[in-house]
């Protein structure tokens, strides 16, 4: 397989140069459509990583980047240095992967129930409202967690005194908060994310299904047998993309649930609300820029072998 | 092809960020209509872009149009005012700062960028144009003394806005609640005590002392003694990372060092007393464990209490006297027989004391005029206009005489039932302690404190005063230690820790770790060559 290939490229790179001029005056109209797009990502995308260089850099805006001091790693040095790293890299990545297996299981789940809903009238009405929550504001929904988990006033607690039952003190206990956080994010998040899913399921052939059916196929075989393995490439695609923003704690999102309650931190501080907590009144852009470099490296490292594992399970599914 | 395209998408989220920080708009701001007036004595028609933070009033326009109507034949000026949320403000100015965007003249402070920003050189330094027989207004409402105390290495970048110096903390509790209790007037700590005891007795549905969740207690409890050879809490140097005890010899030439909180015994036991004794500066904490029983349990959630005092849902809060008057609106319409009263908890300015409260003479708030700014001299020329008189003043301060405010005396005025339609944020154009009016609508004891903090004898100067930490030196440090300390800071605020001395020793032992020691002793050479500079 592996020389097969080899052989290919070979051939189609004596090729090359004629081929290319082939290819040009065949196509032309196509990679012309395609310029504006190409441009617009160039100049919007590829030319600002130059501005990587302020990571490494005593940034001054005032100076520029070309009249900044040049200093090296040095404003790596107060993250790799501080003693929460660990641990608010462990909570990013902890927390990242509830948000991304948890959401895709229940996005999956959603996009099954509403392909297999038959009342059109129903099933327009419940995907509106699944995907509603999507469009509020996470400093709305910070507002409705209080008081939904407040001790004195929250309808939780006032619930559980109906029964004679202690009130729970969720805003200093942090040990419930993965949990909230994630039923939260789900949600918020799964119906508008089960689109995708059922963008693709809307695609597959009825005619499988036809045909399982005459075999005598139940709708849970349907589903277990032909809906889900059909989803997998949509899965990893999804799963892939994701694994990018990995390093990336959703700064909105637990900013305005946590705020500044430090009884919470040991389970929801993330890179970006401790790094956002650690420059805040220096307002230094270089460390702030080393940090998410760094974010961004791995994030790149991880798209990249997570790439690779799908690519030898699935290669129909893997990104490139 | 639709995979390249995904990769290509996940590549652009990737550079997003970096994108982000590099800001690269240039537009200008400034633009001025070529259209020539007539009137000779006028200026040239310009527009001058100001950016300042929290809610537009909803009669700004209307002011607006009076201001442009009244000047049309002298300044000739229009302005153009960007209001945004206060959180964005900060962002929003450092960005367009950074991109190099004209704006003439903005809010900024030593809370948001101010000291970064002056030290990068973004700002004009303004000392010419005070003092000066061509700016007559600005000559006037500035003296010379208010002027140096908010130089900045010997130059004026930033204009300071204040009307009084200081702004003393109370308890507002409900003076309704207290006579049904049969209680006299909360006069010390001890009735305050007893007033919460009997609401928690008898309204159970209370909260009786919600407290912020960043503030606690603030400066409840704490020492009032003069600091005169001392820069410690309230009054400590900022930009630190943690609060330092900076100490200094009898004659104040001399810094002997700085304590911090948890650090051992004997650090203490260098510096003469009272100083020598960790406890002159912390044993308030033990009675904020105390006083705790009466707190809300989530405190430190809690962003806004007073909301949860003027809708009736707790008895008491910890704010400040100018916000009597706005206070006491929003409880009366929304808890129906309801009182405002408040208990001054510093004694000294409790007993209106001469040399109270100590001072730096600096403002909280600053003006700035960006250096992208191509109208230098005709915001300078509006600002000239603003303090020039009491009329010009009081249109910008308070809206159009009769429509939405009333004269009441010399000094005072009268809401109108049109005044919420222009409630400006005079904190960030026009306070200032000559020209500001007072809402005639506070109580005579609330006018008693707030007229004794306009005094100048109120106030004592604080050593070191103009001295401010550079950060440059020990930042790597100071990103280090900040987020540690300030993971204790809150629930030592709020009381919620009992053994607080061995929590600050073990966090004291961590920070030394991350380089606490770097931070002090940089702060004591700074502080040092600040002295030996300026005596």
């Amino acid at each position: 397989m592996e020389s097969g290939t080899a052989v290919q490229t070979r051939i189609k790179r004596r090729k090359e140069s004629s081929g290319f001029v082939d290819e040009m005056r065949k196509n032309y109209l196509l990679y012309l459509m395609a310029l504006p797009g190409i441009a617009v990502i160039f100049i919007f995308a590829y030319l600002p990583m130059g501005g990587l260089v302020i990571a490494f850099q005593d940034f001054n805006p005032i100076k520029g980047i070309t009249g900044s001091e040049f200093v090296g790693f040095s404003n790596f040095r107060f993250f790799v240095e501080s003693n929460d790293t660990l641990k608010v890299i462990a909570n990013t990545l902890f927390l990242n992967l509830l948000f991304i297996f948890c959401g895709m299981m229940v996005s999956v789940l959603i996009a099954v129930m509403f392909s297999e809903i038959a009342g059109k009238w129903f099933k327009r009405v419940t995907q509106t409202l699944v995907t509603l929550p999507n469009f509020l504001s996470w400093t709305v929904i910070s507002m409705f967690s209080v008081s939904l988990l407040s001790y004195d006033t929250g309808m939780i607690n006032k619930f559980l005194g109906l029964f004679g039952m202690e009130p729970i003190s969720f805003y200093s206990e942090p040990g419930y908060w993965p949990l909230i956080l994630v039923l939260l994010k789900i949600w918020q998040g799964a119906g508008f994310g089960s689109i995708v899913y059922l963008a693709t399921i809307t695609g597959i052939n009825p005619d499988i299904y036809e045909s399982a059916s005459i075999d005598g196929a139940s709708r849970w075989h349907k589903i277990r047998f032909i809906t889900l393995p059909l989803l997998k490439p949509t899965i990893i695609l999804m799963l892939l993309l994701a694994m990018g923003g990995i390093f990336y704690g959703d700064f909105g999102m637990i900013y305005a649930l946590v705020g500044r309650n430090v009884s919470l931190y040991p389970t929801t501080d993330v890179i970006d609300t401790y790094v956002y907590r650690a420059l805040m009144d220096l307002g230094d852009m270089s460390m702030a820029a080393a940090v998410g470099f760094f974010q961004s490296v791995v994030g790149f490292i991880l798209v990249f072998s997570v790439n690779m594992i799908a690519r030898k399970f699935s290669p129909e599914s893997a990104l490139f | 092809m639709k995979s390249k395209l995904k990769f290509t998408a996940s590549l652009v989220v990737f550079a997003l960020l970096v994108g982000s920080l590099v800001g690269c708009s240039g537009s200008n701001g400034a633009a001025s209509s070529p259209k020539a007036e007539g009137s000779s004595t006028a200026l040239d028609p310009t527009t001058l872009k100001v950016m300042l933070f929290g809610d537009k009033p909803v009669d700004m326009d209307k002011v607006l149009n009076e201001f442009e109507s009244r000047t049309k034949d002298t300044l000739n000026t229009q302005l153009n005012i960007e209001f945004n949320p206060a959180s964005d403000h900060n962002q929003k100015t450092k960005l367009k700062l950074a991109a190099g965007e004209a704006i003439d003249l903005m809010f900024d402070a030593p809370w948001m960028n101010l000291n970064q920003n002056i030290s990068q050189g973004f700002y004009h330094e303004l000392d010419k144009y005070f003092n000066n027989d061509d700016y007559p207004g600005l000559k006037k409402a500035f003296s010379e003394e208010f002027l140096n105390a908010n130089k900045i290495n010997g130059h004026l970048y930033a204009i300071p806005i204040t009307n009084m110096y200081y702004d003393s903390e109370v308890v507002y509790i409900r003076k309704d609640l207290r006579e049904k209790y049969g209680m006299e007037p909360v006069q010390s700590y001890d009735d305050l005590k007893t007033y919460l005891d009997n609401v928690k007795k008898n309204e159970p549905s209370m909260i009786p002392f919600a407290l912020m969740g960043d503030r606690g207690f603030f400066k409840m409890f704490g020492t009032e003694d003069k600091q005169t050879q001392l820069r410690a809490e309230p009054y400590s140097i900022a930009g630190t990372g943690v609060n330092f005890n900076l100490i200094l010899s009898d004659d104040g030439k001399q810094v002997l060092g700085a304590t911090t909180l948890g650090d051992p015994a004997e650090e203490y036991a260098k510096y003469p007393a009272p100083f020598n004794d960790a406890e002159y500066f912390y044993d308030s904490n033990d009675i904020k464990v105390e006083w705790n029983q009466y707190v809300q349990k989530d405190v430190l959630n809690e962003k806004d209490p007073a909301a949860l005092f003027v809708s009736g849902k707790s008895a008491a809060n910890e704010s400040t006297i100018n916000a009597f008057a706005s206070m006491r609106d929003r409880l009366k319409s929304a808890v129906p027989g309801a009182e405002l009263e408040f208990f001054v908890y510093n004694s000294k300015i409790r007993g209106l004391e001469k040399e109270a409260i100590g001072t730096e003479y600096k403002a909280w708030n600053y003006l700035v005029v960006p250096a992208t700014s191509k109208n230098v001299d005709r915001t300078m020329k509006f600002l000239d206009w603003l303090f020039g008189s009491q009329e010009n003043h009081d249109l910008f301060e308070l809206g159009i005489e009769g429509t939405h405010w009333e004269k009441s005396g010399d000094r005072n005025y009268k809401t109108t039932a049109n005044t919420q339609n222009y409630a400006f944020p005079g904190y960030e154009l026009t306070w200032n302690p000559t020209l500001s009016r007072i809402n005639a609508e506070n109580s005579d004891e609330a006018l008693k404190i707030i007229n004794y903090q306009t005094e100048d004898s109120t106030y004592y100067k604080l050593p070191l005063t103009g001295f401010v930490f550079n950060t440059e030196p020990v930042k790597t440090e100071i990103a280090k230690i900040q987020p540690k300390a300030a993971e204790l800071d809150p629930i030592l605020k709020n009381g919620l820790e009992k053994n607080w001395r061995q929590s600050a020793e073990k966090l004291n032992k961590e920070l030394r770790n991350l380089g606490l020691e770097n931070v002090r002793a940089e702060l004591v050479k700074q502080a040092q060559e600040f002295l030996d500079h300026n005596q």
